[in-house]
């Protein structure tokens, strides 16, 4: 065994490298950002943790993570304007990183880093030539697989962690993460950082590999080689990438007999595989193994519906029901938009538009398409930024607010095309809901601690409960995307609700239901409002918005028409002139 | 750095990054029509480039000598496989409706696909144009250090790609395809509601493109003697294609124009300030600040795509 580790430590240490490489990428990758600045990050490590071994004449060890450091801490500064760019752009910008990184380390020359290698000078970072080290290759396997173990546990326990969900929302459905208070920016930064860090960490251990470091090893052809073991791997699991980094570090070694024609052969197959196989090598794999798709699933509660939800909603647990908040003084109006506006280029979308939801409402906005209303919920939601105007909650001004924070402070909402988190399940998406109320307990599960156990199971009874409430109970572990639409939007709503919302703002959620079912909606909406959830309804339905609102304003061309009972603003000549048509 | 080059950077360094931003430029275009038409980047259009420049190279050892020739085969085979790269790589991704990145690393594999053709095809060894399919002959304008020397290659070039670019321009902005191409750019699903064949004007952008950046391979061989074609040509332009689409604007003709000329002569710049190493760089440095600052260009609309 030993001896067959010594003749091939060259080979197994490259297949671990180009493990843990793969794995930077996918930690981007999975939440929804492709970089392409992991060949360069590599290249920092592998020059400052030669620094240190070399001209500090640090231990491998601290030299390594000193590597790791390095590409973590450029990756910050870095990363916080890169990752608001959109997809093709994300990627183009860290391509961009990568060309400078090598260009600079050609050219430049730190004359007091250099240091001797027997009698020769080595100049820092050594330019074209590339830079030597003075050590013998390193054999030792432990730095890499030791890395590449850890790394591993860390993602199986990442799985079913708060964080991981939140990753996977993001993954999923950026927008519709953000508004239930996962702090989109903050969770792609840490994924940024940490990819880093791991490809630092590669570089350190390659640079050691061959004692030797070549700079055009760095460069957009390596980045793209990461990304093809992720891809061809399948990106569903921390396990493809792995599969597909050995798979192809080794193709070299097992396709010698192709000789010229290997990179026409690998970009084959990159090809084949994304066009034939979304899942990678591994989703193909696992789907015949265990012939189903993966889900990310966190641990199963003990449940059994009649016994543990009692009428008024309370837990058996005792602490407050997932939808209900802790009263709050009844002082000012919930809402209180003034002259809100917003444009887009020459057109006026929300034109001065001023209204006031009072707590405990259920207040309605009716009007034609395009009038404005869902501009209009964009913008108290957070997800537009107001032209003009204020808008205040809870007394406090919200304009430029994050959704997250909204989500914070008890403003939850649902989207007219239904933003569910397709491949999560059902209970997922729900415990998605409920990040904002949650800790962070990834800590705690990597030392397996009993108290995260059980706050784990009381979140997923939570969650559960939550399902009974709207029926989808039955549908826990399914696939959200294999719900029917209605059961989606009652899922929407679960979701919104398990935000624990002061208020909850609602776009079209009748849209495509049938009478029972907007019927049964009917009655969801009143029991919300007898919990003292304030609502604001995007509607088209009008038997709807008439026999469940207390108020009622109309939009049109962006503008507020009028604002009254349901009963005077169906008998307004301007309104109906407008929007409801003659009968 | 020398101060005082930078007053005598002289006509000759201008005109010489004329000449290669024009490239750049004829380069981008096709870039740039594939990315605002289709919400692409099609990172295969440097591989189409590079075989392109081969293909002629191989039509002129064998036949023709002549450089209208070398043009049209060039322009042809990049065309013809810009279409195939549609329907193999880009099609079935369409069809299953597959995210965007889906097709980047689609592009990928197709590019590292003809590159490794190419290597092996090659043998790794660059291959040169016959003298004869490049035009021989230079001029020079005025006297003393102002004097410019311009060879009709160069010449050639400019004028060519001025050509494309003039062409390109009509198309887009006077005809009827141009139009079709303008809606489906701003909307698919609008566009073939109203009646517009989307594959047929979708194959006819990727013809027209891939024929651009097929030309601009093998001008970006016939400008320096001995006019190299060689199996990572590609890779010395794609990437600054992209700074200068970036720069320009992504989906913008104009800008891919303006960009090219800019980075031609920012390169040619930094040469003549003596920090010729870093001329590479400069390019990324440009696209990082451009995307920090205005990531639509200095011609992109800010608008996105609708569906």
């Amino acid at each position: 065994m030993t001896d067959f580790y010594n003749q091939n430590s060259l080979l197994l240490n490259q297949l671990a490298i180009s493990a843990l490489l793969a794995l930077s990428v996918y930690i981007t990758l999975s939440a929804a950002m492709l970089s392409l600045a992991n060949a360069a990050f590599m290249g920092l490590g592998a020059y400052s943790s030669a620094l240190c071994s070399q001209h500090f004449g640090w231990q491998l060890l601290p030299a390594l993570l000193l590597g790791g450091l390095v590409a973590a801490v450029v990756a910050l500064p870095l990363g916080a304007p890169v990752l608001r760019l959109r997809g093709v752009f994300l990627a183009i910008a860290t391509i961009g990183f990568g060309e400078v990184l090598r260009v600079v380390v050609t050219n430049a020359a730190i004359p007091a880093f250099g240091y001797k290698i027997g009698n020769i000078d080595q100049a820092y970072p050594g330019g074209a030539e590339g830079l030597r080290l003075s050590q013998p290759p390193l054999t030792n396997g432990w730095y890499s697989y030791g890395a590449l173990l850890a790394l591993i546990y860390f993602f199986w326990r990442l799985r079913g962690s708060r964080m991981g969900r939140a990753l996977a929302a993001i993954r999923e459905d950026e927008t519709a993460a953000e508004s239930i208070g996962v702090d989109v920016r903050r969770y792609k930064l840490i994924a940024f950082v940490l990819s880093a860090f791991i490809a630092g960490w590669a570089g350190g251990l390659s640079a050691h590999l061959y004692a030797f470091i070549n700079p055009n090893d760095f460069g957009f052809s390596r980045a793209v080689d990461i990304l093809t073991y992720a891809v061809v791997g399948g990106t569903f699991s921390f396990v493809g990438p792995i599969l597909g980094a050995l798979l192809i570090t080794s193709l070299p070694e097992l396709l010698r007999f192709l000789q010229e024609y290997r990179q026409v052969f690998s970009g084959a197959v990159l090809l084949l595989v994304i066009l034939f196989l979304p899942g990678g090598l591994f989703g193909l794999f696992s789907k015949v193994v265990r012939g189903k798709r993966t889900l990310l699933v966190g641990i199963p509660p003990a449940f059994s519906p009649p016994g543990l939800v009692s009428e008024a909603g309370g837990t058996a647990g005792g602490d407050e029901p997932a939808s209900l908040r802790p009263p709050e003084p009844l002082a000012e109006p919930l809402l209180q938009i003034s002259h809100l506006s917003r444009r887009f280029g020459g057109v006026i979308a929300v034109d001065d538009v001023s209204l006031t939801v009072a707590r405990g409402d259920v207040f309605g906005l009716i009007g034609p398409n395009g009038a404005g209303k869902t501009t209009l919920v964009n913008l108290i939601s957070g997800v537009l930024a107001p032209s003009g105007g204020q808008i205040s909650f809870k007394g406090q001004v919200i304009n430029g607010l994050p959704p997250h924070r909204l989500s914070t402070l008890g403003l939850a909402r649902t989207y007219q095309n239904i933003r569910l988190f397709p491949t999560l399940s059902v209970l997922d998406n729900v415990l998605v809901g409920l990040h904002g109320r949650t800790r962070s307990n990834l800590l705690a599960r990597l030392f397996f601690s009993r108290r995260v156990r059980a706050e784990e199971q009381h979140n997923s009874l939570r969650a559960m409960e939550l399902l009974y409430r709207f029926g989808l109970h039955t549908y826990a572990y399914e696939p959200a995307a294999s719900l029917s639409y209605g059961d989606q939007r009652r899922l929407e709503m679960a979701r919104a609700l398990a935000t624990g919302p002061t208020m909850l703002l609602l776009d079209e959620p009748a849209a495509g239901l049938n009478n029972a079912e907007t019927a049964t909606l009917r009655e969801l909406l009143r029991q919300f409002a007898a919990e003292g959830i304030t609502i604001l309804l995007i509607e088209h339905d009008m038997p709807l918005v008439m026999g469940v609102c207390d108020e009622v304003a109309v939009l049109n061309f962006g503008r507020k028409l009028a604002e009254d009972t349901p009963a005077r603003i169906s008998s307004d000549p301007q309104v109906i002139e407008a929007y409801l048509g003659s009968e | 750095m020398h101060w005082q080059t930078f007053a005598v950077l002289d006509a000759q360094q201008v005109v010489n990054g004329i000449f290669l931003g024009s490239i750049y430029a004829l380069f981008a275009l096709g870039y740039t029509l594939v990315f605002g038409v289709l919400d692409i980047l099609n990172v295969a259009h440097a591989a189409i480039f590079m075989v392109a420049a081969f293909a002629a190279w191989w039509v002129a050892e064998a036949y023709g000598q002549n450089l209208l020739v070398a043009v049209l085969v060039a322009a042809l085979v990049g065309g013809l496989l810009g279409v195939l790269l549609d329907r193999i790589a880009f099609w079935p991704l369409r069809r299953q409706g597959a995210p965007q990145l889906s097709a980047l690393i689609s592009s990928i594999a197709v590019a590292t696909m003809l590159e490794g053709a190419a290597l092996a095809f090659s043998h790794t060894e660059t291959k040169y144009l016959p003298a004869a399919v490049v035009p021989d002959g230079r001029f020079t304008l005025g006297s003393g250090t102002g004097a410019v020397t311009i060879t009709f290659a160069k010449l050639v070039v400019l004028g060519t790609a001025l050509l494309g670019m003039v062409a390109l321009t009509y198309l887009v902005q006077r005809t009827r395809l141009g139009r079709e191409m303008r809606a489906v750019a701003e909307s698919p699903k609008a566009a073939a509601l109203l009646g517009i064949n989307i594959e047929r004007v979708i194959m006819i952008t990727f013809f027209i493109a891939s024929a651009l950046g097929g030309v601009a391979g093998l001008l970006f061989a016939v400008k320096d003697a001995p006019s190299p074609v060689s199996y990572d040509m590609g890779s010395k332009v794609e990437l600054k294609g992209l700074a200068v689409i970036i720069l320009g604007g992504m989906g913008s003709i104009p800008g891919s124009v303006v960009g090219g000329f800019l980075l031609g002569i920012s390169e040619v710049l930094t040469i003549a300030l003596g920090a010729s190493g870093y001329s590479d760089a400069i390019p990324f440095a440009i696209l990082f600040l451009m995307l920090l600052v205005r990531p639509s260009g200095l011609f992109g609309s800010r608008a996105r795509r609708a569906g």
